[in-house]
C-alpha cells in the first residue's frame, strides 16, 4: 500500500514537473532586458534613461567595451509606464534585480521620489543593496547614461565604482536603497553622492575629454532633494556620522 | 504478528520542531509591527503562550508515553474530542502553511501566475512525506535542517557589514505599540510544533523518553531564541523598513552578497519554500497519526496508560 502510493506520487510529480514546472511565466535570458543603470529625471512626467546589457552586438565573447550595453530611455506619467516604454523600445522584458545603481535628477526637488523608489523595490525587485546617487540642481541624470564609460565590462560599473572610491576615501557617502527607504520610514534624511558632468584628461569615455566626477552631495528627505552640498561639508557630515 | 514500531531520537525531533518553527518564520508574510521593540515583545510574549499552553503535554511528557491514549485511557470521550480537536487544528495548519509557502515561492520566485500550480505541488509533496511516516520525516527533518541552518548563518554573516550605528539607533525606537496584540495574536495563530511534539512523544525510542521533557524544554528556548534572533537580526538590518517587509528574511538575503552570488534571496526562497512544504507535511502526518492511534486501537492504548 505504502509503495503504491510513493510510486503514485513520484509519478504526479514527474507528470507535473514535466507538463508545467518552468513553463508558466517563462522568460529566456536573451528575451530579458537587463538593467545595468538606471538614471530618472522627472519634469512633467518620468524619464527613465536605461543602461542594458548586451552580449556584444552578437559577438559570442564578452568585449570589455561600451558595445556591451545599449542605452534606452522611456516617458510616462509613472515610473512603471516609463519603464513599460523601455520595454516596447526594447523588445524585451525589464530585468531589475541586477541593476547596479540608480541615479537621481532634475525635478526630484519639487516631487517626491518616494513612490518611484518603492515601486523599484516592491514591483521592479531591485536589490536593497543597490547604490543611489543625484546630480546637481538642474542637471540631467541622463548624462551619465550618455557617457560612454570604456573603463569595465560594462559602462555602468565606472561610476559605481567612483562612489565606492569616493566612500573608501572618506570623501563621499554611498548610499543605498535600504538607506533612502529605511530613513524615510523612520523620517531621518540621507545623504546622496552627487555626480557632475566634467572634462579631465582624455580616454575615460569614447567623447574623450567628458566624464562625470563626484562633486559633494545632497540630501535626500522626505522623498525631495535639497541643495547640493559641497565636497568640503559632505566629507564633514560623513565624519560627524550624519 | 506485529508491525514494528518505528523509533525516532529525541534529536530528531528537535530537529524537526525547530525547523517547523524556522519555517513559519520565513513563509508567512509579516503584516503587523513596526518598530523592533513591538515585534521582539511579540516573539517573547507569544513564545511564552504558546509554552503554557503547551505545559500539560510537556509535564506529561517526562513520562514518554501518548498522551491521547493516556487521556482515553482516563476518559474515551475526552481522549477522542482532544485528539480530534489536535488532528483538525494540525490540518487546519498544514493547509494555511502549504498555501502561505506557495503564495511565499510564487511572490518571490518571480512565478506570479504559478500560485495555484506551486499549491498542488506542495500538497503531493506534504502528503507524500506524510505517508512516509514517522521515521522518514525525522531523518528528513535533519536533512533539511542543515541547509536551512547553512543558508541562514551565510545570510547573517554576509549582511552583518550592514548593520552600522543607525541600525542601533532604530532599535531604540519605540513607537507607539499599537500593532503588538495583533502580531502576538498572528503569532499564535502560526504555531502548531508542540502539537507535533505531542504526536510524535510515542515514537521517540524508549531508551530516550526519560529526555522528552529537557527536548520539550531546550525546543522551547531554542524556538524563542531563533524567533528573536530573526527578529532583531532584521530589524538592526531593515532599519525602519522592517516593518514594511512581507517577508524580512528575504529582505535581509537580497543583500546578502557573497562571493559567488550578488544576492541570495533566491536560494533562501528556494529552501524555506521546501521546509515550509516539510512543515506542512510534518503537521498532516501528525494530524492522521493523533486520530489513528485513539481511533483505530484503542485498547493497547488505554492498557499502556494503566
Amino acid at each position: 500500500m505504502k509503495n503504491a502510493l510513493e510510486i503514485i506520487a513520484a509519478v504526479l510529480i514527474l507528470l507535473i514537473c514535466a507538463g508545467f514546472g518552468g513553463c508558466t511565466d517563462r522568460t529566456e535570458l536573451g528575451n530579458r532586458a537587463i538593467i545595468q543603470a538606471l538614471a530618472v529625471d522627472h519634469t512633467d512626467c518620468y524619464r527613465v534613461s536605461a543602461l542594458m546589457f548586451s552580449s556584444g552586438g552578437g559577438s559570442d565573447r564578452i568585449d570589455a567595451s561600451q558595445d556591451n550595453v545599449i542605452k534606452v530611455t522611456g516617458e510616462g506619467r509613472t515610473i512603471s509606464e516609463a519603464l513599460n516604454e523601455v520595454s516596447l523600445i526594447d523588445g524585451k522584458r525589464v530585468y531589475m534585480s541586477e541593476t547596479k545603481l540608480l541615479i537621481l535628477g532634475g525635478g526630484f526637488e519639487r516631487e517626491s521620489a518616494l513612490d518611484m523608489l518603492e515601486t523599484l523595490y516592491y514591483d521592479m525587485r531591485c536589490s536593497l543593496g543597490m547604490p543611489v546617487c543625484c546630480v546637481g540642481r538642474g542637471d540631467r541624470a541622463e548624462f551619465v547614461t550618455d557617457l560612454k564609460f570604456t573603463e569595465g565590462i560594462t559602462s555602468a560599473e565606472k561610476p559605481l565604482s567612483l562612489i565606492e572610491n569616493g566612500h573608501r576615501m572618506g570623501v563621499s557617502p554611498k548610499t543605498t536603497l535600504l538607506d533612502l527607504l529605511a530613513d524615510s520610514a523612520g523620517g531621518k534624511a540621507s545623504l546622496l553622492p552627487m555626480l557632475k558632468e566634467a572634462k579631465n584628461g582624455r580616454g575615460m569615455t569614447a567623447d574623450d575629454d567628458r566624464t562625470a566626477v563626484l562633486c559633494g552631495s545632497r540630501v535626500f528627505e522626505n522623498g525631495l532633494l535639497g541643495a547640493p552640498i559641497n565636497e568640503k561639508e559632505t566629507a564633514s557630515l560623513m565624519r560627524r556620522g550624519k | 504478528m506485529t508491525e514494528k514500531t518505528p523509533r525516532i531520537s529525541a534529536s530528531q525531533l528537535f530537529c524537526v520542531l525547530l525547523l517547523s518553527r524556522l519555517s513559519a518564520e520565513a513563509v508567512y508574510p509579516r503584516t503587523a509591527s513596526q518598530t523592533a521593540f513591538e515585534a521582539a515583545a511579540a516573539v517573547v510574549i507569544s513564545e511564552l503562550i504558546r509554552f503554557l499552553a503547551a505545559l500539560p503535554i510537556i509535564a506529561y511528557s517526562s513520562r514518554g508515553t501518548d498522551v491521547f491514549g493516556a487521556l482515553c485511557g482516563k476518559s474515551k470521550i475526552l481522549g477522542r474530542a482532544c485528539a480530534a480537536a489536535a488532528a483538525a487544528l494540525l490540518t487546519a495548519a498544514s493547509a494555511w502553511t502549504l498555501f502561505a509557502m506557495s503564495r511565499f515561492a510564487a511572490d518571490n520566485m518571480l512565478a506570479e501566475n504559478a500560485l495555484w500550480l506551486i499549491f498542488a505541488l506542495a500538497v503531493i509533496f506534504a502528503v507524500y512525506a506524510a505517508a512516509r511516516g514517522a521515521e522518514a520525516l525525522a531523518r528528513s527533518g535533519v536533512l533539511f535542517l542543515v541547509p536551512a541552518a547553512v543558508i541562514a548563518v551565510t545570510v547573517m554573516i554576509a549582511d552583518a557589514p550592514h548593520i552600522t550605528r543607525k541600525s542601533f539607533e532604530s532599535l531604540r525606537e519605540l513607537g507607539s505599540n499599537s500593532r503588538l496584540l495583533s502580531d502576538i495574536l498572528e503569532r499564535l495563530t502560526r504555531g502548531g510544533e508542540y502539537l507535533i511534539f505531542a504526536a510524535m512523544m510515542p515514537y521517540v525510542s524508549r531508551k530516550q523518553s526519560g529526555t522528552l521533557r529537557n527536548t520539550a524544554s531546550a525546543f522551547a528556548a531554542a524556538s524563542a531564541a531563533a524567533a528573536l534572533a530573526v527578529c532583531l537580526f532584521g530589524c538592526l538590518v531593515l532599519r525602519e523598513l522592517y516593518g514594511r517587509c512581507e517577508y524580512p528574511m528575504l529582505a535581509i538575503a537580497s543583500i546578502a552578497d557573497i562571493l559567488l552570488f550578488k544576492r541570495l534571496d533566491g536560494a533562501a526562497a528556494a529552501v524555506w519554500a521546501l521546509c515550509g512544504a516539510f512543515r506542512g507535511g510534518v503537521m498532516l502526518w501528525a494530524a492522521g497519526d493523533v486520530l489513528v492511534r485513539v481511533f483505530k486501537s484503542p485498547e493497547p492504548r488505554e492498557k499502556e496508560a494503566a
